[in-house]
């Protein structure tokens, strides 16, 4: 792909919304050589943007820092789009309020130029939702043999028994430091005060590894029909511990019993509410 | 070191292993690519720590902490031997933290130089560390691989006792020659090289380079702040960072209790949080705070940077930005 064409074009689409309305604009800025994550407000501040392909960054993110009420220009890829999906169902963004520039994506590289895991994983390569589709291809083509592959180690999880799953997951989420990087750079994780945080009811004790054991339990299942698997919180673990692995079984087995995929699904509604036309039909 | 001397790999690998299984000491291989969840210093600072235990049997008994186990590291980096100097000056400094010290008497560490970057953010050299370590009194022994699966090791006065006991456990030295000593320079030079060319900038940091910088500083971490997710990672995994949080927890009908210190960091928004208020309630704020205390109250107080340049912040950002970062772009107009 041609990254400075792509470039090219997301400034002209910027300068279109700053000049149409008095908003703010969630994209990559520069910063010395680098590119971080910035929101800019005024037509000057366009020229610093940067597009690359060392973005991994989720820019969906920093929706959490704006207020649903103000009009947002966001540049997305799959997994932004993904994100806000999910966000529109659980009325966390106001469709009307926010502008997406979509554009295509094929995969973002790490420092030694290789595809992130969860790149490797992606299925939505064209963004879900957009207003304008900043894309080189027409299509991009599915690679359902190679995401095969790469469910391997959920097969191992599967089939092990329930005691050595136990001590596994034990083990694993044990290690836990509660740094919380986690839920800081999550896209879903928007609760004002995490239930670990709060320190006067002190559900948690940090000591405990079991303890450690059940917050990670915990927020698999908040996230439950809700991750999209953009594989942040993996990538900034100091312990690397798999998280992903434990959220997308958990999403599987939605998928199987609800045919529900977060992030993909374009029903109105999240998957863990109240609906009576779909419920009833679950029912039958 | 007067005293170098050259082994083979595995004949030294082989008597570490039996020297601790004979005296009963813990020992840790540090491996270059795993360095995340095994620093030094979280060997000395656990993340979570029990000071004491205490019952409540008309009057308060406390109960001491048990001893700690012997370990001996093998494997530290330049950057984490500089960062162990800096937390045991900060431990011994004023009110004198026991706990740590305690665990630093115990500690042997054999040190290993780097014989390649990690990655390009590597930045040891730029802060004024490394990558050669040299005699220092928390390491022993400091090794550097050459070629044909050989070390090279100096010992300092810490390490011949150690060295002494390896040798009767069936460790094979000779006295280093001084092609040995032009093969570690050679390695050395190499490293530096690569240092400087991935950092893109040739010079090295003295401790008061900040002064005179500070509104520079002011500005970029005003840019940075909508990047920052306030994820605390940063502070998580760098080296010489050492703030903690103190809490009690009391069992009211066993009338037990303990007192436990855990890793805090000044990125959490709680962290500056007084009865009275808040005084870094913004991100920029604290990301001011942060790099100014790395790089200028640091250096004010005990004359060397609060950075070792080991690149970990940078590393796992998912923003991709940390101290290196930020003195690069403080050069640049």
């Amino acid at each position: 792909m041609d990254y400075n064409a792509i470039e090219m074009r997301i400034k002209e689409e910027v300068k279109k919304f700053l000049q149409k309305y008095d908003g703010k604009v969630i994209c990559f800025i520069k910063f010395g050589d680098k590119a971080i994550p910035g929101i800019i407000s005024s037509i000057t501040e366009v020229e610093s943007l940067v597009w690359n392909r060392k973005l991994k960054t989720l820019l969906a993110t920093y929706l959490k820092k704006i207020d649903k009420n103000e009009k947002v220009c966001i540049i997305g890829k799959g997994c932004d789009s993904r994100a806000i999906l999910e966000l529109m169902k659980e009325n966390q963004v106001e469709r009307d309020n926010i502008f997406i520039i979509g554009v295509c994506c094929e995969g973002m590289l790490n420092e030694n130029n290789e595809l992130f895991d969860a790149c490797k994983r992606c299925k939505t390569k064209m963004p879900i939702i957009y207003d304008v589709l900043i894309c080189e291809r027409e299509e991009v083509e599915s690679e359902e043999e190679s995401s095969k592959e790469l469910d391997q180690d959920l097969h191992v999880i599967e089939e092990m028994p329930p005691k050595e799953k136990l001590r596994y997951w034990m083990e694993m989420l044990g290690r836990c430091i509660a740094c919380m990087a986690c839920v800081e750079v999550c896209p879903m994780c928007y609760c004002k005060e995490c239930v670990i945080n709060n320190k006067d009811v002190g559900w948690f004790k940090k000591t405990s590894r079991k303890d450690m054991f059940f917050f990670h339990i915990i927020r698999a299942y908040h996230l439950a029909g809700r991750c999209i698997d953009c594989g942040v919180c993996e990538e900034v673990c100091p312990e690397s511990i798999k998280l992903t692995l434990l959220y997308r079984k958990v999403n599987k087995d939605i998928k199987t019993l609800f045919g529900y995929e977060p992030g993909i699904s374009k029903e109105k509604n999240p998957l863990l509410s109240y609906d009576i036309e779909r419920d009833k039909g679950i029912e039958k | 070191m007067k005293n170098s001397y050259v082994v083979s790999k595995d004949n030294f690998f082989d008597t570490l292993e039996k020297f601790g299984r004979k005296n009963g000491i813990n020992l840790v291989k540090i491996s270059r690519k795993d360095t995340i969840g095994k620093s030094l210093k979280r060997i000395v600072f656990p993340p979570v720590e029990i000071l004491f235990h205490f019952k409540e049997n008309l009057g308060i008994e406390v109960e001491p902490p048990k001893e700690n186990e012997k370990i001996l590291v093998f494997g530290a980096r330049s950057c984490e031997v500089e960062a162990l100097k800096l937390v045991k000056r900060i431990a011994e400094d004023g009110f004198m933290d026991a706990y740590i010290l305690k665990r630093l008497s115990n500690l042997d560490v054999i040190a290993l130089e780097c014989d390649s970057v990690v990655d390009s953010r590597c930045s040891c050299l730029i802060f004024g560390f490394g990558p050669e370590i040299k005699d220092n009194d928390v390491v022993s022994v400091i090794g550097t691989s050459i070629k044909n699966e050989k070390f090279l090791l100096r010992v300092n006065d810490n390490g011949k006792k150690l060295i002494k006991e390896l040798i009767s456990l069936g460790l094979n030295i000779q006295k280093a020659g001084k092609e040995d000593l032009e093969l570690r320079e050679n390695i050395i030079t190499k490293v530096k090289n690569d240092i400087k060319r991935n950092f893109g900038r040739d010079h090295t940091l003295d401790a008061n380079f900040l002064n005179g910088k500070e509104n520079r500083v002011k500005d970029i971490t005003k840019t940075l702040a909508k990047a920052c997710l306030s994820c605390r990672i940063c502070t998580f995994l760098c080296p010489t960072c050492h703030c903690f949080d103190v809490e009690d927890f009391f069992n009211e009908l066993e009338s037990f209790g303990y007192r436990l210190r855990y890793w805090d960091s000044c990125m959490n928004p709680e962290f500056s949080k007084t009865s009275f208020m808040n005084f870094r309630e913004s991100v920029e704020s604290r990301l001011l705070h942060r790099t100014f205390h790395k790089l200028k109250y640091i250096p004010e107080r005990y004359n060397t940077l609060g950075c070792v340049g080991c690149g970990n912040c940078s590393r796992y950002c998912p923003i991709g930005i940390g101290i290196p970062e930020i003195v690069k772009l403080i050069y640049q107009t």
